[in-house]
């Protein structure tokens, strides 16, 4: 096999196609994961008919698809898998370690196939791949089998792929006038036609279109043209009846040739035919009760049609070469028409095969043993562009701070529109008094009333006026009340639109978690040792971008507790446990948190080893390392530049430490903790927001600004006497309920540019009797931090300071308020970690790099 | 442009729009093309954990962009903002980012060859981020290559250089 005769560095997929690629992207993305996940369970059991035929499926529908796309190199790659899949699935090879390993070696080279047309690279081949693919099909071979498919065969087919996949993929956008979606896609073309000339017996249905005329005409044409390719043994309705098909609309045929299927199907397909049906028999015995018409794994590839009523296409029966002596062998090769059923019976026969096709068309998946595990693979779905969605969360997010802003003014507004109403009753007494002054000075007797109607006439033009501003308020007054009342409906509104975005989002960890038993069959061979993976609640939601963001941080931990916390398998048993390691990953949604653990039954994180790497990293004296406990020992897993890592493996010690797990999910206003127990087994548990956009805070204003915790970190609020705070080791600390808490400045976690004078902060905090704490908590530890006001809570929109800057550690973002000004988000966890192991070791260290 | 001061038209296809501006009495330009916009910022929130001469994180219509303040990047002494204080937002590759300037004069084409290279003796000492010299209307202007100052890899860089710059004396 050369190079040349496939050339298929190809460039990018022609001009028309590249609004399609995004559609095949997302779909052959799918269809990876799922083979993925199919193989896994294959590799426990290799002999899975179902999960081979799914296999099967699956590398059919990549190949279908990227031929429609006119990508030849993915094409001729996923034309050779199947080949092999073909005869895995008819028994003729086994899928052993090296053919598995091939597969996933393929899958791998796919899904860079993918990446780079994403990237929009040029698709690389995969000579050696193929080459692998051809010789594998000579070394395991089932002994004694003939190979029929040896070169030639596999050669021709190989060459009629594209072009009849090409046909393939165009057929069912006529009948059922839209393109197919993803998992339907679509029934097999005759892939794997043999040259070599062999006899076989077919059963022939073809289903006309409803209501076509001449239906006996064309049923007639059908067997003539059947006849010329072989030997026609028997037919439903026999050829005297063929009327009959203008009701059944459905015509059998037995036919004995040696001509390929595809020229049996075109032979078949004439104008008017909705469906061909080929099958190769078993037996050639006829309609016979005794053998099923069809199995329903044979018509698994059937398609549902877009009305449920026509165009279920049903693939050949797979019909290759391989599969041939082995039919040949059980059955006797009797060419004559012995035993045909009444007509009658056939037709119940018929009746019930395709409900029986019916049936397995409508189930998806099809197979029983699939549907057991209660993977629902159809679901009524719009793939958009997460980008999209990102634009739509922040202006969702927009919308949610306007609206605060709406809020905050009525609330401003308010107070001065309640009391309007004395406006009016300050006219109305006005009004009172003059008509008392009136009728004073009016009195004839009076001389000065002359004197003063001119001033009292001015007094009542004003009165009048006032009246009219009265009535205006009130006016406004209405409008206000209505405002607020819109106001009211706007923060429904907005609330709502932001939790339908938001719940636009939300997909379920399953797929993630899923692509952990690949990492780990990986890992667990590389290393020798032995794993079970146990997956929990794989339906638990998170925001998309949240799952973009978890998977390496996730395939660090997984990596470090098969590397690092599960013990080898004689470890194991001289300890007494399974020598098989238990892997857990489990999610759980709790409040408006998603946590995830992972979990190992190894040998614990060893405390004693971790005080001896901080002292020899110079992280702490030796003295400092003996005085923490094992606890805050092992938090120093978490410490930049912190590596347990004895040797540097290909697996572990990629210069990704903890503290970079850390970041990363702290980036998404997560925390991590870690929970061991030496020798038995170590517990990674991740809290995150459901989303990562929006956040319920709390709100407190400092000398530097306005901060925001997320609220989840925040214990408790207290009022602390000044005379209460105690000085301990040098450390502010007061007492909430006997527990002693270490009493915190924002200057003793940050350095502020530009600011010195820690001196400011004593003077203005002495002034008061009390100070205002907000008690903050992350996991084991507690702190204190002192805010000048506090501001109560607020659903708060983040974003991002890395996006335009840098990351600062101890800040998880930032948020623009009401007013327009930017307030940052602490990262509890690190600022606990830096008021707690001090300041980084060298400050700044993560920013602005000074190298 | 035919009336402007600049030489004539055959240069204008090679000649390039710089937008102008001065700190400390001293006249720079950026290229216009990186350039976004020129705002007002009247609220900008400090941010801890950064050199000095970042002032902080502002608001522009929903982004918050970091913003650097020229005149501490180049270890100018320091000046209160006023009615003249501009904000000029650039793109450095992907970030958008603020850069505070004590006033905003001109956009100006400068034909190339009227452009000279900076010496080595410059780019040598690290200052990377001076692209050249133009002299205009007698005046002196340095090019500033925004790519070279602001992304924040290399700010602390051009900080530096600009302390050597300073110890050397006053340029010309």
């Amino acid at each position: 096999m050369t190079d040349e005769e496939f050339d298929f560095s190809t460039g990018l997929p022609s001009e028309e196609m590249a609004a399609y690629l995004q559609m095949y992207l997302d779909e052959t993305a799918e269809q990876l994961d799922a083979l993925v996940e199919v193989l896994l369970s294959l590799e426990e059991n290799p002999q899975h008919t179902g999960q081979l035929n799914e296999a099967f499926r699956l590398i059919h529908s990549i190949k279908g698809s990227s031929a429609m796309m006119g990508l030849d190199s993915i094409t001729v790659l996923t034309h050779h898998l199947e080949n092999h899949f073909e005869r895995l699935r008819s028994g003729l090879q086994i899928l052993d370690r090296r053919m598995m390993d091939l597969v996933l070696r393929c899958i791998d080279f796919l899904r860079e196939c993918n990446q780079r047309l994403r990237s929009g690279q040029a698709l690389a081949s995969a000579p050696e791949l193929l080459e692998e693919l051809g010789t594998h099909v000579g070394t395991s071979t089932a002994p004694g089998a003939p190979s029929p498919a040896a070169s030639p065969a596999d050669h021709a087919s190989r060459e009629s792929a594209p072009e009849s996949s090409g046909a393939d993929t165009t057929e069912p956008q006529e009948t059922a006038g839209q393109a197919p979606p993803a998992g339907h896609h679509l029934p097999d073309l005759p892939p794997l036609e043999p040259v070599v000339a062999e006899k076989f017996h077919w059963r022939v249905t073809v289903t006309f279109e409803s209501g076509l005329a001449l239906a006996d005409v064309k049923a007639d044409l059908i067997l003539q043209r059947l006849n010329a390719l072989g030997v026609l043994s028997d037919s439903d309705p026999p050829p005297d009846q063929l009327q009959l098909v203008a009701v059944t609309r459905r015509l059998q045929v037995l036919l004995s040739c040696d001509r390929p299927a595809v020229e049996i199907r075109a032979a078949a397909d004439v104008g008017g035919v909705d469906v061909v049906e080929l099958d190769r028999d078993r037996s050639p015995l006829g309609f016979d009760d005794s053998l099923p018409a069809s199995e329903p794994e044979e018509t698994a590839n059937a398609i549902p049609a877009s009305d449920g009523e026509t165009a279920v296409q049903v693939s050949p029966t797979a019909p290759p070469a391989p599969a041939a002596p082995a039919v040949e062998v059980t059955q006797p090769t009797a060419s004559a028409p012995s035993a045909v059923s009444t007509p009658d019976s056939a037709r119940g026969e018929r009746d019930h095969a395709a409900s029986e096709t019916k049936s397995s068309a409508e189930r998806e998946p099809p197979r029983t043993e699939a549907a057991a595990e209660g993977k629902s693979r159809v679901v009524e779905t719009v793939r958009v562009d997460i980008d999209r969605l990102d634009d739509l969360l922040n202006l969702a997010g927009e919308l949610v701070v306007t609206n605060a802003r709406f809020v905050q003014i009525s609330r401003q507004m308010s107070p001065a529109f309640k009391k309007s109403s004395r406006t009016r009753a300050v006219g109305e007494g006005l009004r009172r008094l003059l008509e008392e002054i009136k009728a004073r000075v009016q009195d004839p007797q009076d001389p000065r009333g002359a004197e003063w109607s001119q001033q009292l006439l001015e007094l009542e033009s004003e009165i009048e006026t006032l009246d009219v501003q009265s009535r205006l308020w009130e006016e406004g007054r209405r409008c206000f009340a209505q405002i607020s009342d819109a106001v009211n409906q706007l923060t429904r509104v907005s609330d709502n639109l932001q939790r339908g975005v938001l719940d636009t989002r939300m997909v379920p960890v399953g797929p993630l978690f899923n692509r952990f038993k690949r990492v780990v069959r990986d890992i667990s061979q590389e290393l020798g040792k032995q794993v079970v993976l146990e997956i929990h609640g794989e339906k638990t939601e998170l925001d998309k971008r949240m799952i973009d963001e978890l998977g390496d941080p996730l395939v660090h931990l997984v990596r470090n507790a098969i590397d690092h916390g599960l013990e080898a398998a004689d470890v194991r048993r001289q300890k007494g446990k399974p020598t098989a390691g238990t892997l857990t990953l489990e999610a759980v949604h709790r409040g408006n948190n998603v946590f995830i653990r992972v979990s190992d039954d190894g040998g614990g994180i060893n405390a004693a080893r971790i005080r001896q790497k901080i002292v020899e990293k110079g992280l702490a004296t030796a003295d400092q390392a003996a005085q923490l406990s094992d606890q805050e020992v092992i938090e120093y897993i978490w410490h930049p530049g912190f590596s347990t890592a004895e040797k540097i493996s290909d697996i572990s010690g990629r210069g990704v430490g903890m503290d970079i797990v850390k970041t990363r999910i702290a980036e998404l206003n997560g925390t991590i903790s870690v929970e061991t127990q030496l020798g038995r087994g170590t517990t990674f548990s991740i809290r995150l927001p459901l989303t990562l956009a929006i956040i319920r805070c709390l709100l407190f204003r400092l000398r530097h600004g306005m901060f925001a915790v997320p609220i989840d970190s925040v214990r408790e609020i207290v009022s602390v006497p000044v005379d209460d705070i105690v000085t301990i080791q040098g450390r502010h600390t007061f007492e909430v309920r006997g527990e002693f808490v270490p009493l915190v400045d924002i200057d003793d976690v940050f350095d502020w540019p530009g600011t010195a004078s820690v001196g400011h902060v004593e003077a203005t905090s002495r002034d008061r009797r009390r100070v205002n704490v907000v008690i903050l908590q992350a996991t084991h530890e507690t702190i204190g931090l002192r805010v000048d006001e506090l501001q109560g809570g607020q659903d708060i929109v983040i974003k991002s300071l890395a996006e335009n800057f840098v990351h600062i550690r101890g800040l998880s973002g930032a948020s623009i308020l009401g007013d327009g000004t930017v307030c940052l988000l602490l990262d509890i966890s690190a600022v606990i970690d830096l008021v707690v192991r001090g300041r980084t070791a060298v400050p700044g260290r993560e920013l602005l790099a000074t190298t | 442009m035919q009336n402007s001061a600049s030489p004539p038209t055959s240069a204008r296809r090679h000649s390039s729009q710089y937008v102008g501006f001065e700190l400390a009495g001293q006249a720079y330009a950026f290229r216009i093309d990186q350039i976004q916009e020129i705002v007002i910022l009247n609220q900008v929130t400090k941010t801890p954990q950064v050199p000095e001469f970042v002032e902080g994180v502002a608001n522009l219509r929903g982004s918050i962009i970091p913003i650097i303040n020229l005149r501490k990047l180049f270890r100018l002494p320091a000046k209160e903002a006023d009615g003249d204080t501009r904000t000029i937002v650039v793109n450095v590759g992907e970030r958008t980012m603020g850069c505070t300037v004590d006033l905003v004069s001109q956009v100006i084409r400068i034909p190339e060859e009227n452009v000279q290279a900076a010496p080595e003796t410059v780019t040598g000492n690290g200052a990377m981020y001076i692209s050249g010299f133009a002299r205009v209307d007698g005046k002196l202007l340095i090019l500033l290559d925004i790519d070279e100052l602001l992304d924040p890899r290399k700010l602390e860089q051009v900080n530096q250089a600009a302390a050597v710059e300073l110890s050397r004396g006053p340029r010309d």
